[in-house]
């Protein structure tokens, strides 16, 4: 709501200066989002007429216009405006006067010497409209048009919180400011106004929907008029531009008063005016230019023809007033804020109407509405035949302020601070509340148009409000009833371990391209209803493909070593219509360019495979899973065939790792090996429990072995052998060399372990360690065709 | 006979002092040594030879010998130390390093800020006895909205743009779920945050994000007042931010507390004199809250006049580009190794 004061003085009596409003306001409740004057000054530019135009004796598209400044006398202005024409009044730069930094000076145009510049609004900075800025008729030649705009008049821009409906109008914030200062609020009183005529046909079938209508028929309507400077100007402060009287005024009392209005062109309308709902199908072009199809349970206006507005929201296109009406049916109507709201929000309407019924207009103010409306429209047209109103109203349908208990404890018990309970009172009234007392308690009854007030609490809040909230002390929680810990503890150890370890955290939406997930293989998506865009329409599967876009975003700004991790919720699709997303957390990294960051005393090397996996052991241990294994099997499609793992648990995956497939490296712009891991962030979610271990007092023993195998049997076969097969004494296994060329058989490789064996109750004999060593040795041969490497 | 045996050995020990100036290592030494002192030297021989010297020149003779040995042996000894040093003044300018030169191995990475902001929330309200709780982000009608007080056609559902899911379903908008959440299965008193990710259907611009970062607070127990909500905060905003602030309550409206407040800190840039960061009115707001609406309490079964609790939520992301001066909420989520290191 912009509130700009010269307006608000029409409803408001306070000795606050303006420039103090804003605090109040704050205080209030209110935001005040901006501030500024409703116009510029615009020094040296007046209100001209256009007296006569002559054609330019060397230009054909410039006229030359004689123009009347009043008591400023006459000036002769070159013009290449289109809408130029006698009897026309526009803004009149004088020389000297600057607009958007130019200075207008006297100029000869080709041939004819120009005395100023006539200005569309554009030119002044004010409205977007091309051509001269057609001024209102009133509008006083000579007469500087920031004075006649009242452009100087300084304005706030406040946000109104959905709760307060009845604060969208210039008179509901002067009642509130008030309230809140102790100023006047000057109610508005009700004036006769002569009537006759026919009164028109309406009737409502939807009282529900519609527990009040108010309209009247307003004839010989005398055209050609427009609007008066002070309206067009309000309605451009407001953000409305001036159309036509009819429209203005309804446009102008929907912000003056809170209450929308709607004007029908009577000769347009077909038989009688019904309020109902819908019928399914049915459709309505409206103003904006669309057109829509309409639900049952749409309220709608009708006439025997069909739609001719969606109550409260918009009107239609087929009985629109236009420059050739002369005869209007204005409606003033309480709507239900539910029908009408649901109705609004599936058609993507917001309007200022539907903005102020969904929030509650009090049903009292249609009539107040309706009179000031006709009024206006009169004047401003300067005649016309006002009908008796139509006035289909149940009352019993009405919102009502029941009478709701507040009780001074509990005041006291949510604010931590007593109130006594004249101050209750007192500040209760001010906001036009009836207050009785009942049993030690109050009894307060809120007015109408506070459709917020509903129980105690929001009493309580009104008087928190008003005492201010400054007013409230600061008082310590008592001692905690809880132990607390800070989160996930375990996971915040996995992610030390990665940055320890070189990598840097990213944080990538969880909204991704379907299709770039479904290049990568992911079988099922789940998709957004109303996604912004296509490259955020699906939730994510897997943290993967955004750690690829943020390791290009890198690579393309000379980043030439990238290593990132993402701790992240993916999810899992729905198996069907109306089944669950599941949500798992996940750790996954992505690692290119060298394996070290560039340096003198290492030679330079790109990261590999198994640079990674030691990342990933690290992570592992860290879990307390030391039987985690790795498989060439099941790793997913999009990793490179011989440089792929699936990570498992005891049978169950729980991740996997690998470079990028060639083929999507190239698809994507990589110029090198990309490697990853994706692991499951629930493995560390707690830490495992730690046992303490006393360093053993025997010594041990080690034994290395080199055992000559197929180059195609895996190490980790052959060491889970040897761990299967040494028995409990087995305390270490490393595997120290791999060895395939020279002195091998071709397709033959050596694998060299060393085993650490120790008895923790004694010295461990030569002749047991032979035993074991031979018994390991057996046992690769029989499961590998392993022999002693000689 | 010769020359004299005194002369002989006066020029066999200036032989001696001239050859042990020559070594120039501890093997030259040693040679020398055999060479002159050994069991078969130079100087073991003359003592040998006294022998055939007349009765009355042999105490003098031996005595001279002995004398010239123990002079040499004690040339030998400052020659060992002289040559020691110098060896192992060789030996440390060989070992030698530019220790200018940068040291090796692998460098540091870094948390994301968001994850430090979300840390340093954590840690303090666990200071202040705030226990943790979590809830899914994919959620459903009544826990997003109808629990919170936001019925289907509220006119605070316009201020959340939700994201709706084809299989039905919504992404949360705010972190107040977990609320709901938390209430369903534990009784009060209890005092939590819940920090997550939530989701709202704005342009990204560089101060909105479709995905973005909250942290919820709740706190229901007996007693519990718009006083107790004043101090918790202003004690984890003084810690967040680590300085102390003017700290104002300013009335609002969510659906789920009444009364609700906006809460503004003195503007962390101009200090309150009003600058572009708080449009000239020396405050900025960093999040919202108010006392949990009763009937938000009562739809769960919690004795709304018994109990009484306070809620807040702020969003992280603009709590850190406020603390730290990030310009745009997009560098949060563009992850360039360049302005994550900046705030490592």
């Amino acid at each position: 709501m912009r509130i700009a004061k010269q307006w608000l003085s029409d409803w408001l009596d306070t000795r606050l200066p303006f420039e103090d409003l804003a605090a109040v306001l704050t205080r209030g409740g209110f935001e005040v989002e901006g501030a500024g004057t409703t116009g510029p000054a615009l020094p040296g530019v007046v209100v001209g007429r256009i007296a006569a135009i002559t054609a330019h004796p060397h230009a054909e598209r410039l006229r030359v216009c004689e123009v009347d400044c009043g008591e400023r006398g006459m000036r002769t202005v070159v013009c290449g405006a289109a809408n130029a024409r006698v009897g026309l009044k526009a803004p009149l730069a004088l020389p000297g006067a600057v607009l958007g930094g130019r200075v207008i000076a006297e100029a000869d145009l080709r041939g004819v010497p120009s005395q100023g510049m006539l200005c569309s609004g554009a030119e002044l900075g004010l409205t977007a409209t091309e051509g001269l800025w057609e001024l209102p008729d009133d509008a006083p030649p000579g007469v500087a048009l920031a004075e006649y705009f009242r452009f100087t008049d300084p304005y706030l821009d406040v946000a109104v919180t959905p709760n307060r409906g009845d604060c969208l109008s210039v008179k509901g914030m002067a009642r509130e400011i008030a309230a809140l200062t102790g100023g006047r609020f000057r109610a508005p009183r009700p004036r006769g106004l002569k009537v006759g005529g026919i009164t028109p046909r309406v009737s409502v079938e939807d009282k529900s929907g519609c527990p009040r209508y108010c309209a009247r028929l307003i004839s010989d309507i005398a055209p050609g008029k427009s609007s008066p400077g002070w309206l067009v100007e309000r309605l451009r402060v407001c953000g409305a531009a001036a159309r036509h009287p009819v429209v203005d005024v309804t446009n102008y009392i929907l912000f003056d008063l809170g209450q929308p209005l709607h004007a029908f062109d009577a000769a347009l309308v077909r038989g009688a005016l019904v309020v109902r709902g819908a019928r399914r199908g049915e459709e309505i072009a409206l103003l904006d230019g669309s057109t829509r199809r309409l639900e049952a349970n749409d309220l709608i206006i009708a006439d025997d023809e069909g739609p001719l507005a969606i109550a409260g929201v918009m009107g239609g296109m087929r009985a629109a007033v236009g420059p050739a009406t002369r005869s209007v049916l204005l409606e003033a109507a309480y709507f239900r804020p539910d029908t009408l709201s649901r109705t609004a929000r599936r058609l993507g309407l917001a309007t200022e109407a539907a903005l102020r019924f969904e929030r509650g207009v009090d049903p009292e103010l249609c009539v107040l509405a309706l009179e000031r409306a006709t009024a206006l429209i009169m004047k401003i047209t300067g005649g016309g035949v006002a009908s008796p109103a139509v006035d289909h109203g149940v009352p019993e349908l009405w919102p009502r302020a029941e009478p709701i208990r507040l009780r001074l404890g509990r005041i006291h018990r949510l604010l931590g601070v007593g109130v006594p309970r004249a101050q209750v009172a007192r500040l209760l009234k001010g906001l036009g509340m009836t207050v009785t007392a009942s049993h030690g308690d109050l009894l307060v009854t809120a007015p109408r148009f506070r459709f917020d007030i509903r129980a105690e609490v929001d009493l309580v809040e009104e008087i928190a409000r008003l005492l201010g909230y400054d007013d409230i002390p600061a008082v310590w929680l008592p001692q905690a009833p809880v132990s607390a810990r800070p989160r996930a503890l375990g996971l915040r150890r996995a992610a030390d371990l990665l940055v320890d370890r070189d990598y840097h955290e990213a944080m990538t939406f969880s909204l991704v391209d379907p299709e770039e997930q479904a290049r990568l293989g992911v079988p099922a998506q789940t998709l957004l209803r109303n996604p912004l865009a296509a490259p955020w329409s699906a939730l994510r599967a897997s943290l993967i493909p955004g750690l690829l876009t943020a390791a290009l975003h890198n690579r393309r700004r000379q980043q030439g070593r990238v290593r990132l991790f993402e701790v992240g919720t993916c999810f899992r699709a729905a198996s069907g219509p109306g089944g669950v997303v599941a949500e798992e957390p996940r750790l996954s990294g992505v690692v290119l360019g060298p394996a070290l960051p560039e340096q003198w005393g290492a030679p330079a090397r790109a990261v590999d495979f198994f640079d990674v996996k030691g990342d990933v052991e690290a992570l592992c241990a860290l879990a307390g899973q030391p039987l985690l294994t790795v498989t060439p099997d099941g790793a997913p499609p999009f990793l490179q065939k011989g440089l792929a793992a699936a990570l498992s648990l005891r049978g169950e995956t729980i991740g996997f790792m690998g470079a990028l497939a060639p083929a999507h490296r190239e698809r994507l712009g990589f110029e090198e090996p990309v490697f990853m891991f994706e692991i499951q962030a629930s493995l560390f979610a707690e830490p495992p429990a730690a046992r303490a271990q006393e360093p053993p007092r025997f010594p041990s023993v080690r034994r290395d072995l080199a055992v000559v195998v197929d180059a195609a049997v895996p190490a980790g076969a052959v060491l889970e052998t040897v761990r299967l097969n040494a028995g409990p004494l087995l305390r270490g296994l490393v595997l120290f060399d791999v060895y395939q060329g020279e002195g091998l058989d071709l397709g033959k490789k050596s694998l060299a372990m060393g085993l650490t064996l120790q008895d923790f109750s004694r010295t461990l004999t030569d002749e047991v360690v032979d035993g074991l060593v031979a018994q390991v040795l057996a046992a690769l041969k029989a499961a590998h065709g392993a022999d002693l490497r000689q | 006979m010769g020359e004299p045996f005194a002369e002989r050995l006066e020029r066999l020990a200036r032989e001696a002092d001239g050859e042990l100036a020559a070594t120039s290592d501890l093997a030259a030494l040693e040679a020398w040594r055999v060479r002159f002192l050994g069991k078969s030297g130079r100087l073991t021989e003359e003592l040998k030879r006294i022998g055939t010297l007349g009765v009355e020149e042999r105490p003098h003779a031996g005595q001279l010998v002995n004398q010239i040995k123990g002079r040499l042996e004690a040339a030998q000894g400052r020659r060992r130390e002289a040559l020691a040093a110098r060896a192992e003044e060789a030996r440390l300018v060989a070992e030698a390093v530019d220790v200018t030169l940068p040291g090796r191995g692998r460098g540091l990475g870094g948390l994301h800020p968001l994850t430090q902001a979300l840390r340093r929330i954590e840690d303090v309200f666990a200071a202040l006895g705030f226990d943790w709780a979590e809830g899914p982000e994919v959620e459903d009608e009544f826990h997003n909205f109808e629990a919170l007080n936001i019925p289907a056609h509220h006119p605070a559902r316009a201020m959340h743009d939700t994201f709706y899911l084809a299989s039905g379903g919504l992404l949360r908008t705010h972190t107040s779920t977990v609320q709901i959440r938390f209430m369903e299965s534990h009784a009060p008193p209890f005092r939590i945050i819940a920090p997550g990710r939530v989701y709202r259907a704005d342009a990204l611009d560089p101060t909105h994000s479709p995905v973005f970062h909250q942290v919820e607070g709740l706190v229901v127990a007996e007693g519990i007042h718009m006083g107790h909500l004043k101090a918790t905060l202003k004690e984890f905003l003084e810690r967040f931010f680590e300085r102390s602030l003017a700290m104002r309550l300013r009335p609002s409206y969510f659906p789920f507390t009444e009364p609700s407040a906006e809460v503004d800190i003195g503007c962390l840039l101009c200090g309150g004199t009003g600058c572009r960061v708080c449009k000239g009115t020396g405050y900025i707001e960093v999040l919202g809250c108010g006392l949990v609406h009763p009937g938000v309490l009562e739809r769960i079964g919690i004795d709304a006049e018994r109990y009484t609790g306070f809620a807040f939520g702020m969003g992280v992301e603009r709590l850190l580009m406020l603390k730290d001066g990030v310009p745009d909420v997009r560098l949060f989520y563009e992850n360039d190794l360049r302005f994550l290191r900046s705030l490592r």
